[in-house]
């Protein structure tokens, strides 16, 4: 294989790895969006047992894909956390707050209310910063000169990373909510299924708009109409088989991927995009790692992903089964 | 005077320092779930798992504030030390990823059935979990252990276009003091957890609860405790000659030696004076140091001198840190020691002062941990990585002071409140105490 092979390999990793992690973490953090519209503690509680067990172990990706970035490009990672320190310290005291809180709302019976909004809010400051970034990633970071990020704030202001921030949010908790009826499917939810998913399609078609107005220059990839197809499948998927227990979360995780393939494609093969000089794009021939690097995580990453990705799968299988005693994961922490 | 450098040094250090005191307590804790969990594969003793599931309880706590307390840290590198992470992002990202990858994707998943899954799986499968979840917590402080390592005694990479190129992963990973601190960390880290369970275990046997519970817990810790203290200096002895051969001017730190002389003394205590280039009111074994490092008592021991002096770590912080950790560990021999002689006498049901102590005691491992890492990480100081590149030459450039104070402020806050509601809640869990679990269907 030559560089370009390998380049390209580690990039899809990567991507493969952020991937990953808003799959997974994805419905974690959307039933942490849904937990203030629970009305009583018991409600939220149940919300929470769903994802106990697993938002630690899904967590993983972003630490995966970080320390990938991490080797991969090194220098991708000092220029944007330089410039983003302090939002990037918000996201992390986001998932700092969101695993206490999950955690202490079991060990903290009487405050557990109190916890869980806790975890709520935590889980909306992850989402919302890290969505914000994916927006100013897809419409081009602002550069002060070749190698340095703007360290204004007005700078990264903008409609269009607000917009995939609010739609974001609305997927995110569509995708949490399926979730949780795929593990429960005759559970009250705390906001009707066909409300949100009309949300979901508003949010979709709000994307799409924003997209043609700001990004229209890579709708016309195969990767975007292949991600675009994904998605519509998904919502109109989901509707079809509202009423069949686990089919709107196989759905929303179609829809998931769409919104990866239509991401993915847009911004290959650039790593860090400048957004008015493209000259100033770190891209993945400028900031790769050199081709020993990149051969030994890709390697690495092609065997460790799928064991990773089985053993979690058996975990889950395990662990959603009906138990012998206990009616609640709860139960066994309390 | 407060610069970006030193705020991003403290913050770098706090927050480590901080996230340490959970990753040691899982490794210990680990350990004690698996050979419990063993013992009631083996023996079927409904002791075992009601023991074992009291440690789970401890070790959730304790895991999630070392998951809490650690996702900052892989990310403060590229964050802080931009210029050391483009320059060696290449190898030591890869060594994190490698980590992520195997050791702590591994912990993280089968932890969450040792946490919810007691009822769900085979005793077996159980078993394999908690197994599981120690390798996972072991593999992961060894990929760290080496990672940081590298940066004491680089090896297997080379220098290409002003960057730092991986040529060879095996010497990187074992470099000339992976395997050797390796060991002496993860003695460490048992050395914590068997101090605490022993604490946890007194307490309840000077009040006379949970009696059956406490005496298996002190017949399992306090003689791993005593060998893993026993075991700690002869470790260090090797580590410290590993660290004579290849950081000569810490080991003359950590020994205090200014100038090179014939028969040196090995000190037990002193307060460096770096500007004289003496110790003062130094006490220790004549010609021990030379007997120790060379195997003659008349043997020679390159002092400090013998290096320019703008290589030096900051003699004063390391000699003090080491030998505050020496102390601590021949405390801390001392008192297993003398458990395991009251045990052996059948007297420590008897002995409520030591069981008062004992408690008290918990405090020690950590403080050790603590001054032991300072004393090696700042012993690895003018350099961030040795003689290659310089800390002055790692930090970010960009970052403004405001918002350097503002992150370490906030940093320093979230930090202690987790530390103190882990430590709070730990000790209403203990209070609580271990609930006999029923039988198994």
């Amino acid at each position: 294989m030559d560089l370009q092979s390998y380049q390209t390999g580690v990039y899809f990793l990567v991507s493969l790895s952020f991937f990953l992690f808003a799959l997974l973490d994805g419905f974690d953090l959307g039933i942490g969006l849904l937990l203030p519209f629970a009305r009583t503690r018991e409600a939220s509680g149940r919300l929470v047992a769903h994802i106990a067990p697993f938002w630690d172990g899904n967590e993983i990706w972003l630490i995966i894909a970080g320390a990938l970035v991490f080797a991969a490009y090194p220098v991708l990672l000092g220029m944007l956390l330089g410039a983003i320190y302090l939002p990037f310290l918000l996201f992390i005291a986001g998932l700092i707050v969101r695993a206490m809180a999950l955690e202490y709302s079991y060990h903290d019976p009487a405050r557990q209310r109190l916890w869980h909004l806790a975890a709520a809010g935590g889980s909306g400051l992850v989402s919302g910063i890290a969505l914000y970034v994916l927006g100013v990633f897809l419409l081009g970071l602002p550069f002060e000169s070749a190698g340095v990020l703007s360290q204004h704030p007005a700078d990264y202001a903008a409609p269009f990373p607000l917009l995939v921030t609010l739609a974001g949010w609305v997927i995110l908790a569509w995708h949490g909510l399926t979730y949780a009826l795929s593990q429960a499917p005759a559970a009250a939810t705390p906001i009707s299924l066909r409300t949100l998913w009309w949300g979901v399609v508003s949010a979709s078609l709000a994307l799409l708009i924003g997209w043609i107005l700001w990004l229209p220059q890579t709708l016309w990839r195969p990767s975007a109409l292949i991600g675009i197809a994904c998605c519509a499948a998904g919502i109109a998927g989901a509707r079809l088989f509202l009423q069949r227990p686990g089919w709107a979360f196989r759905f929303s995780c179609l829809t998931l991927t769409g919104l990866w393939t239509l991401i993915t494609g847009s911004l290959y093969p650039a790593v860090l995009p400048a957004r008015l000089h493209p000259e100033w794009t770190l891209t993945i021939a400028s900031d790769s790692a050199p081709a020993s690097t990149l051969k030994l995580l890709l390697t690495l990453g092609l065997i460790l992903v799928p064991i990773i990705i089985a053993y979690t799968w058996f975990i889950h299988r395990v662990l959603c089964r009906p138990k012998n005693r206990s009616r609640n994961p709860a139960d066994s922490l309390a | 005077m407060l610069t970006e450098l030193l705020i991003s040094r403290i913050q770098f250090g706090v927050s480590l320092g901080i996230h340490y005191l959970f990753p040691v307590t899982t490794l210990g804790l680990t350990l004690f779930i698996v050979i419990t969990e063993t013992l009631y594969l083996a023996r079927r003793k409904e002791l075992y798992r009601t023991i074992s599931s009291f440690l789970v309880k401890i070790l959730a706590l304790v895991f999630v504030a070392g998951v809490a307390t650690g996702l900052l840290l892989p990310f403060s590198i590229g964050a802080n030390w931009a210029r050391f992470s483009s320059y060696a992002g290449a190898l030591l990202g890869s060594l994190i990823a490698l980590e992520s990858l195997t050791a702590f994707a591994l912990e993280s998943a089968f932890i969450a059935i040792l946490f919810f899954g007691r009822d769900r799986v085979s005793p077996v499968t159980y078993w394999l979990s908690a197994l599981l979840v120690f390798v996972g917590a072991h593999l992961s402080a060894f990929w760290i252990v080496a990672a940081n390592s590298w940066l004491q005694t680089p090896a297997g990479y080379a220098i290409v276009d002003g960057r730092v190129v991986l040529t060879n992963l095996i010497e990187a990973l074992l470099n000339h003091s992976t395997l050797i601190r390796f060991a002496h960390v993860i003695t460490a880290a048992w050395l914590t957890g068997a101090l605490l369970i022993a604490g946890i275990a007194a307490t309840y046997l000077a009040r006379g609860q949970h009696g059956a519970v406490a005496r298996k817990l002190l017949a399992l810790a306090l003689p791993l405790a005593l060998a893993a203290a026993v075991a700690q200096p002869i470790i260090g002895h090797f580590h410290i000659m590993q660290v004579l051969h290849h950081n000569p001017e810490k080991d003359a730190a950590y020994e205090g030696i200014f100038k090179s002389v014939d028969g040196a003394p090995l000190l037990a205590f002193g307060i460096p004076d770096e500007q004289h280039q003496v110790i003062h009111f130094a006490a220790g074994a004549p010609r021990l140091l030379s007997l120790l490092e060379s195997g003659d008592p008349m043997g020679h021991v390159t002092g400090l001198e013998a290096f320019p002096c703008e290589n030096w770590p900051p003699v004063n912080v390391i000699f003090t840190t080491f030998h505050l950790m020496i102390m601590l560990g021949v405390a801390m021999i001392a008192v297993a020691g003398l458990g395991v002689f009251l045990m052996w006498r059948g007297r420590l049901d008897s002995s409520r002062t030591y069981l008062r102590l004992l408690p008290w005691v918990i405090p020690l491992p950590y403080l050790a941990n603590q001054v032991g890492w300072i004393g090696a990480e700042i012993g690895r100081q003018p350099w961030i990585i040795y003689k290659v590149m310089r800390t002055s030459e790692a930090s970010t450039v960009t970052l403004p002071l405001w918002q350097l104070s503002v992150s370490f402020a906030g940093i320093l806050i979230v930090y202690s409140a987790i530390t103190f509601i882990t430590v709070l809640s730990i000790r209403k869990l203990v209070q609580k105490g271990p609930l006999p679990s029923l039988p198994q269907e």
